[in-house]
């Protein structure tokens, strides 16, 4: 079965386009309810990074591009892609979780459910432009493992 | 389109603000707007009802958290009911079930309000 991929502006306009995506992917590679909703919440986290942030200097936002794809011991692997400002996992501060109602920030939790709760995460800078994206991996297990896939599509064809 | 809802009702002196479906950064903003309203005004006793909500992230903790820290500016408090284990387990790996009470039942809720 082919990667999956999609690339859109990464605007608030194109959250739910984004998001539909993402359910597609659980979907197509068969990950069970508790991976697809790791998934779900890694992507989605990421997502929003990019289009809340990534482009916030720019008049106009560039693409963000989602490729999928599952390898053979099942793990959905899923790279975002954009041309933003970099933004990675290591720069994005832990959030205090043992602070009081009054002191607790409202935001900053994106990252910590990214690295909670993804198998792996590699993030490498881009050059902030049209060159050289961006790209973050998540790895996120439960899928269908890839033989089973090409073995899943052969007999479909046969069929 | 998203599945989403919410609804306020009234019930035995608190604000009871029913959600269901999938509360992500699509659909956040329309809890914010019902989360706010019902702690900012009445008597800012407030209990969300996640019984029908079957995903959230942190668009969604971050709409409680504000509705929280709002009821609690005003004099009051916000609760959360009846979440199934998955949302729950979200508002834990964030450290919120430290900060919000969690009960079972909307009106163990409410008695727990005060």
């Amino acid at each position: 079965m082919p990667a999956m991929t999609m690339t859109k502006p990464a605007k608030q306009a194109q959250l739910a386009v984004f998001l539909g995506f993402v359910d597609l992917i659980s979907e197509r590679y068969g990950l069970d309810r508790d991976h697809a909703h790791r998934l779900k919440l890694v992507l989605e986290e990421a997502i929003v990074n990019v289009v809340e942030h990534g482009y916030a200097t720019r008049h106009e936002p560039g693409d963000l591009t989602l490729v999928a794809d599952v390898d053979a011991d099942g793990v959905a692997v899923v790279t975002l892609q954009d041309h933003g400002t970099p933004f990675g996992p290591d720069d994005a501060p832990p959030p205090d979780l043992d602070s009081d109602w009054v002191q607790r920030r409202v935001g900053g939790l994106g990252w910590h459910l990214i690295r909670e709760l993804a198998d792996a995460v590699a993030y490498h800078p881009g050059d902030a432009g049209g060159g050289r994206p961006n790209v973050l991996t998540l790895r996120v297990g439960g899928a269908r493992p890839r033989a089973d896939e090409a073995r899943g599509a052969a007999q479909g064809g046969a069929a | 389109m998203r599945s989403f809802e919410v609804e306020t009702r009234a019930q035995d002196g608190a604000t009871i603000v029913a959600v269901a479906g999938s509360v992500d950064a699509v659909t956040s903003p329309r809890l914010s707007e019902a989360l706010q309203a019902a702690a900012t005004g009445g008597g800012h006793r407030v209990v969300v009802d996640l019984a029908g909500v079957t995903y959230v992230s942190s668009a969604g903790l971050r709409a409680i958290l504000a509705g929280v820290k709002a009821a609690r500016t005003a004099g009051g408090n916000l609760v959360v009911a009846a979440a199934q284990p998955q949302v729950r387990d979200v508002f834990e790996l964030a450290g919120l079930t430290t900060i919000v009470a969690f009960h079972d039942e909307v009106a163990a809720a409410v008695a727990g309000l005060g």
